[in-house]
């Protein structure tokens, strides 16, 4: 009942991702449903009856976890437009997989893959469930956005580094120039461990960082490339936001050293960098700090390796935290060059490059602050084109950090704090978004 | 001053100075919308469509409402949004009231007005488009319909659509462009009915009678 409800709902871009979702849940549930009629045969042992209604419990509770799964995926929370851009950049990336996108009411984003193995191995199968599952094309992909005030439109740019997870595993990783790096970094474990060699549990933790870290930098990387500056700025902001200490952990390389990597790459290209246009355009130093004044920068490794021994973290674990964030900055040219190389091989369209930048903020900035949102692009009324997510997130960002207050929109008196500023940026950017995607809809009809 | 040609609405919708352009945007078939030979420029229907609710309010009375609320969030409250997209439907029923949005973007300079004018072609279906007709100069934003079907017959309405007409007038002597309780809003539904002026000049009134 709950499920057909939700089936008759409308989600965000009448992406066919929920869907999806739901027929999976409604086939667990028939598979219940057959495990309890089964369990009604005449004749049946009892024990076996039990079983069958044991079992068909837990399939019931297993589909209501799936349905939780999937809270927040209603246009009450992800507005109808947002889906179909952020859907297209998985498509041009070569991302076929089923995928949803719902928001919740934390500063958090998230891509979580679903193996098709979750739904495997389940005894007599529906029709409907073995039907649901060839439909989906594996992994499903949840991404998990913000919700509410969290989701101001320039902050999706986020979702860039989520969909670059999902492609880490695409890339041919040639690390063989970082090895030495590498050796390097353990002949300095080793030497702040007082030992000779390091066992293999310590080896296991290197390398596990290693590789989070790296997924890490990929992700950054995918996002820059896919959205300039909007993704500098967005990750400053959430950075800072979660405040605190310094964020190094066994998942997360360090924050600082993140944005500092993102930061060297927007001063890629002299007087036609990102930064410069940055400036040019808004007669605003774009500073490493420019909008994560509050963000605590990482030490350096002996206080690393200090405060992680303080923190109950074993020694081990303590000295390849602290020689691994030393070692990293070596290997972020290597991780970002990469990435730029698997995205023009593959996607070179999707590259948000520093003219497009020039461009955008040329045509639509003046234009964003008289409250005409970026919709499209062009002089000739027959040839104009829609603007890209891209380029929306920028005008977005490049308003939001330097001209709130000359946006010339209606506001009560007592917005001291540009807040309902704030909201009418949001609304005309998603008014951006809304209409750049009619126009494409339209003339792909 | 007499309405803007065709002609003369292409080039004001193709100048350099932002502040002088007028904006209508998208246009998604603009040889269609646009016609030299006419003197009006067609808008479309948009995808936000707001049904009022009239079985939960008594009457709509602004001095009845907490003032120290959002009048409109008070406002909003008579209202259900309903989000149709491209190629789906909704309908409107006899004598039903529902306000819609174009689907252009609108955004006049200051020496430019305008009306929105239903089509004919709607109008001998029973379908009254627009009751607040007149835009003012420096508005930005949607423009919100009012859509009545006066007809006996419900009306299937799809988004895309050419529903109304846009009138541009010159208006002389102008300035500067206010910004109007819309500027730059993209949410059709009402947000006060007097200004704080007017509410607390009839409020006063009101406490003398009562």
């Amino acid at each position: 009942m709950q499920v057909t409800h939700l089936l008759s709902q409308r989600y965000p871009g009448d992406l066919v991702g929920p869907k999806r979702w739901l027929m999976l849940v409604s086939g667990l549930l028939d598979t219940a449903d057959g495990y309890l009629s089964e369990s009604d045969r005449p004749r049946i042992a009892a024990s076996e009856a039990l079983n069958l209604i044991r079992d068909s419990v837990k399939l019931g509770t297993e589909a209501y976890d799936c349905l939780a799964f999937i809270r927040g995926a209603s246009t009450d929370e992800i507005p109808y437009p947002i889906a179909p851009p952020l859907k297209r950049w998985f498509d041009n990336l070569q991302l076929p997989n089923s995928t949803f996108f719902r928001a919740e009411l934390v500063a958090n984003y998230e891509l979580r893959p679903i193996p098709e193995q979750y739904f495997l191995g389940i005894r007599n199968p529906s029709a409907s469930l073995t039907a649901a599952i060839k439909q989906v094309t594996w992994p499903f992909l949840r991404v998990t956005v913000p919700s509410g005030a969290f989701a101001i439109i320039p902050h999706l740019a986020i979702v860039a580094h989520e969909i670059g997870h999902a492609l880490y595993t695409k890339i041919s990783w040639d690390l063989t120039a970082f090895s030495a790096e590498g050796d390097a970094v353990k002949r300095r474990i080793m030497a702040r461990l007082g030992v000779t060699s390091l066992d293999l549990s310590t080896q296991k933790f290197m390398s596990n960082l290693f590789s989070r870290w790296f997924q890490e930098f990929s992700a950054d990387a995918f996002a820059l490339y896919l959205t300039g500056p909007a993704i500098f700025f967005s990750l400053s902001e959430l950075m800072q936001f979660r405040g605190g200490s310094y964020t190094l952990s066994d998942t997360h390389p360090a924050s600082d050293l993140r944005l500092s990597a993102l930061y060297e790459r927007l001063n890629d290209g002299g007087e036609q960098s990102f930064s410069k246009l940055f400036k040019k355009h808004t007669a605003q130093e774009l500073t490493q700090d420019f909008n994560s004044h509050l963000l605590q920068l990482t030490p350096n490794a002996d206080k690393i390796f200090a405060d992680a021994v303080a923190k109950k973290i074993t020694n081990e674990h303590a000295a390849v935290l602290a020689e691994v964030h030393t070692s990293m900055p070596k290997a972020v040219q290597l991780v970002y060059d990469h990435v730029y190389a698997y995205l023009q091989a593959n996607a070179a369209d999707a590259i948000y490059t520093p003219d497009q930048y020039d461009k955008d903020l040329t045509d639509h900035l003046e234009p964003m602050l008289a409250a005409v949102p970026p919709i499209e692009s062009g002089s000739d009324l027959r040839r104009k084109t829609s603007t890209e997510f891209a380029t929306i997130l920028n005008v977005g960002w490049a308003v939001l950090l330097t001209k709130l207050p000359d946006l010339r929109v209606k506001t009560s008196g007592a917005d001291q704090f540009h807040c309902e500023r704030l909201e009418r940026l949001h609304g005309l950017l998603l008014k951006a978004v809304e209409l750049s995607e009619a126009k494409r809809t339209w003339q792909s009809a | 001053m007499g309405a803007l040609s065709g002609e003369r609405i292409r080039q004001r919708l193709i100048g350099d100075l932002p502040d002088d352009r007028l904006v209508v945007s998208p246009l998604l078939e603009p040889d269609e919308q646009l016609r030299d030979d006419q003197a009006s420029i067609d808008v479309r229907l948009g995808f936000e469509f707001a049904l009022i609710a009239p079985s939960l309010h008594a009457s709509v009375d602004e001095f009845e409402a907490n003032r120290s609320a959002s009048a409109s969030a008070t406002l909003s409250t008579l209202y259900t949004k309903q989000y149709v997209p491209f190629g789906q439907r909704i309908v409107i029923h006899p004598h039903q009231f529902i306000l819609a949005a174009t689907l252009e973007y609108l955004r006049l300079p200051k020496d430019l007005m305008a009306y929105v004018i239903g089509r004919s072609t709607w109008g001998r279906l029973g379908l009254i488009v627009a009751t607040a007709v007149g835009i003012q100069p420096g508005f930005a934003g949607t423009l919100t319909l009012e859509l009545r079907n006066l007809g006996e017959t419900p009306l299937s309405l799809y988004p895309g659509q050419v529903i109304a007409q846009l009138f541009f007038h010159a208006v002389e002597g102008a300035t500067a462009a206010g910004l109007g309780q819309y500027s730059g809003a993209v949410d059709l539904l009402p947000r006060q009915m007097s200004s704080e002026r007017s509410h607390k000049k009839i409020a006063a009134l009101k406490s003398l009678r009562s």
